[in-house]
Formats: C-alpha cells, sequence, structure tokens
C-alpha cells in the first residue's frame, strides 16, 4: 500500500463551507428517522445448555409479538416462522484491530434485509454458537449507523447447563466471557443437580458476574418478561444495582474473569471523573466486557448513570436523586484480568 | 462583451403510470432495447411491463421467497433474477416464461447478486461466499457451469464486470477480486482492510471504486498498484457510481451525496451535494449525459448535475414511504422507480436533450 494516497472528505468541507456540520443537522430532522426501535435479545449459551428450548418457549408463548429470530444453524428451531433465519458469523473489524470497533457482518446485511419486507417484527432474538464472542453482536447495535435507527439491544441473555457448565469454566474463556456478559442468567437443568450444587454453582458465576440476573430453570421455563423486554442497555430506563452484590468480596474469585464492584460515598469531580473514564477505556477497554454505574456529581441534583461494552461507553444524566436516598456512587466493572486496585483506587481520585 | 446566459435546464417527468406489487421494490430496469421494464420485490413477485404503454406483459412466478435482483441481458429480451431461495431464473420474454433455474448455492443461501457480462456471454451470480458464472448459449437450456468461485473469505457483497472481457470483479470483507473464465484463481487483488458494500468500474475499466462499511471509498487503479483512499464520511458509504463517461464518481453515505472528479480529485477532494433528507438507496446515472438521478428514503428523486450541488430536480414521488430504486432505460428517454411500500412508476424524461 506504499502507493496509497489519503485524502480526507472531512478536510475538504472545512474548508469549503463545514458542511459536516449541516450533515448531523439533516440528521436530526430527517422525517425518516423517527422509527420504532425494534428490541433485540441475544441469546448466548454451549451447545445442549437448552437455547433452542427457550427459544422455543419464547416464540410459542402468548406475548402478542412478531418476533424474529436469528439463529445460528438451521433446523435446530422445530417452529414454522417465517421470520427464523440463519446466519454464519462473519467478524468485520471496522478500524484497524480495535476491538471496540468489531461488528457481525452477517447481522447487518441479514436484518438490512427483514426490515425491508413489510412482514413487520416487533421484537428480534439473536441466538449464537456457543462458541461465539458475544461482543461483536452487542457492538452491532451501537457501531453500525443502519442497526443503530432501527434497533435497540434489550440485553444478553445466557443459558447454563447447571451439570456440565463446571468443565466449560475451567477449559473455556467462551464460557466465562458469555456469562460476563449476560444480563440474565438462566441455570437450567438444575433437576438434574443436587440443589448444594447448584448454590455453588450460583456463587462461582455469581463472582464472575455481579450484576446480572439469575433464574433457577428446568426446561428453561421461565416466564418471557423476565428475558425480554428488560431494558439492561437503556439508560433512560430505571438502573438498579443490587446493594447485596456490591462491594462484597466474600465470594471465590475467578482469576481470569471477574467484576469489580466499588461503593463509594462521596462527590465526583465531573472534569476528572471524565479524564479517568477516558484513561480506562484507553488502557483497560479491551478487558472490560461490561460497565454500568450510577455516580454523585458534584453539583448535579440528577443522578449520572452510565454504561459500557469495551470501549462503546454512553453516559447521561438520570433521574433526580429522591429525598432520603443515599446519594453514593456505584460502579460495576466485568472484564478479564482487570486491576482492582487501579480501578479504586483511580475512582477515589476523582472524588472531591 | 456581453456574457451569454447559460441555457437554463428546465426538466421535467412526465408520468406515464404506476403499478403495485406486494412488498418492498428491490429493484427496477429497463431491457437493452427499452421497449420493456421489469420490477422485483421482496414478496417475490417479478413483473414485466411494456414501455410506453406500460401495459404489464408479464408475472414471472417462481420466486418463493423475496427476489432480491435482476439484470437484463445486454442483447437479448432475457431477464435473469435472484431471489432468497437460492435460485437464479432466467426468464424469456417472446414466450414469457421461464427458460431455466440455476441453482447456486445451498438451500437457505441468498442470490443477492447477478449481473450479465457486457458482451452477455456469462451470467455471474453470487450467493453467500460463493460466486458462480454461467455460459450463455442460444440453445434451450443455459450452463453448462462456467465455473465456480469459492474463495471468499466473508458473503459477497457486490460483483461488477470490467468491460471488453476483463472478466468479473467480486468483493467482500478484505477486499475484491478479478476472475476470468476457466480459471479458479483470481487474476488480481484488490486488498483493502475493512469491508466493501458496493463497488463499481469506470466505463474505461482504468479505475476500480468501493465504499466500505467503515464510511470511506476506496479507489483503485486496475492497471497498476497505484490506489486512493477518501475518508471523512457521515456513515459507512453504501453506493458507488461512475457517470457515463467516467469523469466523475458518485457515492452516497446516509442522506449525503459526495461527488468526485476523477480528472482532478488529488487536491481537490469530494463535493456534497445537499438535497436528501433521507438515506440515499440508488444512485443512477444517465446512460450518455452527465446527469445523475438518486432515489431517496425520504421519497425524493432528484436529478443532480456534477457541477452544480443543488438539485436541477427535486421531485416527491412517494409521500407514504421511501424510494428504493430507481434506472434509466438505455436511451435516458424514461426511467422508472421503486418504492418502500411495493409502487413502481415509470415517467418520460423530457429536457434533458439528446
Amino acid at each position: 500500500m506504499e502507493n496509497r494516497s489519503r485524502y480526507s472528505l472531512a478536510e475538504v468541507v472545512r474548508t469549503a463551507a463545514s458542511h459536516c456540520v449541516d450533515l448531523s443537522i439533516m440528521e436530526d430532522d430527517m422525517p425518516t428517522e423517527v422509527m420504532d426501535l425494534v428490541p433485540v435479545t441475544i441469546l448466548t449459551g454451549f451447545l445442549g445448555a437448552g437455547k433452542t428450548t427457550l427459544l422455543n418457549r419464547i416464540l410459542t408463548t402468548e406475548h402478542g409479538k412478531r418476533v424474529a429470530v436469528i439463529v445460528n444453524e438451521f433446523g435446530e428451531v422445530g417452529i414454522d416462522n417465517q421470520l427464523v433465519i440463519g446466519a454464519d458469523e462473519e467478524i468485520f473489524e471496522m478500524n484497524n484491530g480495535c476491538i471496540c470497533c468489531t461488528v457481525r457482518g452477517d447481522l447487518i446485511r441479514i436484518i438490512g434485509n427483514l426490515l425491508k419486507r413489510k412482514d413487520r417484527f416487533d421484537y428480534m432474538v439473536i441466538e449464537t454458537t456457543g462458541l461465539a464472542d458475544p461482543a461483536p453482536v452487542a457492538q452491532t447495535f451501537f457501531v453500525d449507523d443502519e442497526m443503530k435507527r432501527r434497533l435497540l439491544l434489550d440485553g444478553i441473555v445466557t443459558v447454563v447447563d447447571s451439570k456440565h457448565i463446571w468443565q466449560h469454566l475451567d477449559t473455556s474463556p467462551e464460557a466465562k466471557e458469555q456469562i460476563a456478559f449476560a444480563d440474565v442468567i438462566l441455570l437450567n437443568k438444575i433437576d438434574l443437580v443436587p440443589p448444594g450444587e447448584v448454590d455453588k454453582l450460583e456463587a462461582r458465576i455469581r463472582a464472575i458476574n455481579v450484576m446480572a440476573k439469575i433464574h433457577r430453570t428446568k426446561d428453561a421455563q421461565v416466564e418471557v418478561n423476565r428475558l425480554l423486554n428488560i431494558g439492561a442497555f437503556d439508560l433512560s430506563r430505571k438502573l438498579e444495582i443490587d446493594p447485596n452484590f456490591l462491594g462484597d468480596d466474600t465470594h471465590q474469585h475467578d482469576p481470569s474473569v471477574f467484576s469489580v464492584a466499588l461503593v463509594e460515598n462521596g462527590v465526583v469531580d465531573e472534569g476528572k471523573v471524565n479524564d479517568w473514564f477516558q484513561e480506562v477505556l484507553a488502557t483497560m477497554g479491551t478487558k472490560i466486557y461490561r460497565m454500568k454505574g450510577i455516580l454523585n456529581m458534584q453539583g448535579r441534583d440528577q443522578r449520572f448513570v452510565f454504561q459500557g461494552v469495551h470501549m462503546l461507553f454512553d453516559g447521561r444524566a438520570d433521574r433526580a436523586w429522591k429525598a432520603g436516598e443515599t446519594r453514593n456512587n456505584q460502579l460495576v466493572f466485568i472484564g478479564k484480568g482487570l486491576d482492582r486496585a487501579a480501578l479504586t483506587e483511580g475512582f477515589r481520585s476523582c472524588l472531591v | 462583451m456581453p456574457r451569454l446566459a447559460k441555457r437554463k435546464a428546465t426538466v421535467a417527468l412526465g408520468p406515464v403510470g404506476y403499478a403495485r406489487l406486494d412488498d418492498y421494490i428491490h429493484r427496477v430496469a429497463f431491457s437493452a432495447d427499452g421497449t420493456k421494464f421489469a420490477a422485483c420485490s421482496a414478496s417475490g413477485e417479478v413483473a414485466v411491463w411494456d414501455v410506453p404503454s406500460f401495459k404489464q406483459t408479464c408475472q414471472l412466478k417462481g420466486h418463493q421467497q423475496s427476489a432480491m435482483t435482476l439484470d437484463w441481458h445486454p442483447k437479448q429480451n432475457e431477464l435473469a433474477t435472484g431471489g432468497q431461495d437460492g435460485m437464479v431464473r432466467l426468464w424469456r420474454m417472446e414466450v414469457g416464461e421461464e427458460r431455466a433455474v440455476l441453482e447456486v448455492g445451498k438451500q437457505g443461501a441468498w442470490v443477492e447478486h447477478l449481473a450479465w457480462s457486457p458482451d452477455g456471454s456469462t451470467l455471474a451470480a453470487s450467493t453467500g461466499k460463493v460466486l458462480r458464472l454461467w455460459t450463455h448459449t442460444p440453445s434451450a437450456v443455459l450452463s453448462p457451469l462456467a465455473g465456480e468461485v469459492p474463495a471468499h473469505k466473508t458473503t459477497i457483497s457486490a460483483l461488477a464486470w470490467m468491460p471488453r472481457g476483463g472478466g468479473v470483479l467480486s468483493a467482500c470483507y478484505g477486499g475484491a477480486w478479478l476472475w476470468k473464465l476457466g480459471s479458479d484463481k483470481p487474476v488480481r487483488s484488490f486488498p483493502y482492510d475493512g469491508a466493501l458494500l458496493s463497488i463499481a468500474v469506470s466505463p474505461s475499466g482504468e479505475y476500480l471504486a468501493s465504499g466500505n462499511l467503515d464510511g470511506s471509498v476506496h479507489l483503485f487503479r486496475t492497471d497498476s498498484e497505484q490506489n486512493w483512499h477518501m475518508s471523512g464520511y457521515p456513515m459507512k458509504v453504501s453506493l458507488v457510481r461512475f457517470d457515463h463517461d467516467g469523469l466523475n464518481l458518485f457515492t452516497a453515505s446516509g442522506p449525503a451525496l459526495v461527488g468526485w472528479s476523477m480528472k482532478k480529485f488529488e487536491g481537490t477532494g469530494g463535493r456534497l451535494f445537499k438535497g436528501h433528507l433521507g438515506w440515499i438507496r440508488e444512485i443512477a446515472c444517465h446512460p450518455h449525459q452527465s446527469v445523475v438521478a438518486t432515489a431517496g428514503e425520504d421519497g425524493l428523486l432528484c436529478f443532480w448535475e456534477p457541477q452544480t450541488t443543488k438539485p436541477m430536480l427535486s421531485q416527491e414521488i412517494n409521500k407514504s414511504g421511501g424510494l428504493s430504486c430507481v434506472a434509466w432505460s438505455a436511451t435516458g428517454a424514461w426511467l422508472a422507480t421503486g418504492t418502500n411500500d411495493g409502487v413502481v412508476s415509470l415517467f418520460s424524461v423530457q429536457g434533458l436533450g439528446d
């Protein structure tokens, strides 16, 4: 590529008449941009964990939704549904191998085509293989312009085979990743395991992911409204971190993938915390799978809430603090080999 | 000396009529002799009308699912269509019936792209990662399979033929490749570190342009290793098209139409053509004049000249939904559009001269 010459359109239009600015205005008042966003649930879990059973349950339950399903393999879903489509994982790097910029090209293409049909759907479930990395799937809905304006990532659901997960947890980084990414975890097939074992499993999983809602199930029997429309990525919804799981360091820690939860009193300096987040994303972004939090900003009556996947970060002012509510800071980072001490110390330095 | 006033072009569209198919119109196209035009829709319907009477000649039934693409044979009244049923279907207009069904890939693989070679001797079609080529024979049954190219890493995103027997180009994530009949290895590769969404070859065959997912356009010389990178687009570049004489390259990124002069793009850069409020779904260049038509999700059809960044015509074709495609007839006298909600319209184009 030594013969390559580079021209930046942005540079050109800047000198002409700052057209870039005009474009963003256009985007804001585009009439076609007012579209209902279709919520998307990502369903992960190892082969045999019970994903297909759960999918069939979602499709057959009366919930009044037309659900489109993207499966990784045909023939597994025994439902006669026009909206079940197979997809082969195609990972596209958008920008020099930056991990936060990998997307699933197959999903962009297939969903783009589904959205053209008049046969509309109002919910989408994407099943991934047991070996798939959930990050590119999730990032597709934040990075690609077309996906972003039509769909909204709702949550990541991971199905766990309570009997066989132990061997995967020890050997497979993917198993840990899928648990780490999850908003909802089904401990499935509990009928095949003694209750004491399930307790042990739950503690192990909790050490990896302190944030997820965990349900114990048999035959993936769970109310569908615990899986769909949970708004796990939606900052305008109520952000909740269960105080029971915060600051609890008594769990047995997985040496590689675990959660770091911080609860700190005091008020945060906006400028300092901004710089700190930039540094955290730049230095640890590849290791952070998920993050979420509520901050008590200096001079603000509203809570500041944030969430992120790898280096994709979304934060904004939320509702006002209620009278009598404990105004503190709660942050959760889930990732691989996170430096707990550095995160704690770094955040404390942002306090006024 | 008083300067002569520049002749103002008053271009106008004369509506001939409209028809309705059942779903999103993927593509409209005129036959080479201009006597017919066809449309294919997401319902699987394919229909053909006479020009200019706008009488429906036939409805071509075959695709079980969405008919995603079509292309007229460059010399004969034959139409190739590709669909989500994984089939390429060939239709002969004289008899209005199916001539051949070509299975391109495994079941469930969509035929998203197909194109006749400029001389009409070969048909290229892609499904998933596989590109297949068939030789066109005058006898009743087309085929045999002339070649199969399975070497793509990801799903093929675009096809384009080089002029004058130069082979066919396919694009996917990682670049574009040039293939010639009788060889299962690419004649040349055009690597690009990203996902290509659309490709176009200049009429002379000297340049290959790609529109990319990362919001850039990459331009390659086909006869040397020289290449250029144009970045700074507001979002992914979904369409690239050269105009009839190859003097301009038009590119679309969301609602932005950007034109590059091929004579002097080094240094001058791209120009933003402002007029669309919704995403541009197709750029169609007039067959022998420096005029391009764009169809937008805002329902607007716009005409542009390369030297003016405001549209010479901007007309709302669809009030309820957006436009999905547009095509010129071979003479440029007719223009057809398709919409999101299944309406196909035919227009006569007035005021562009000849």
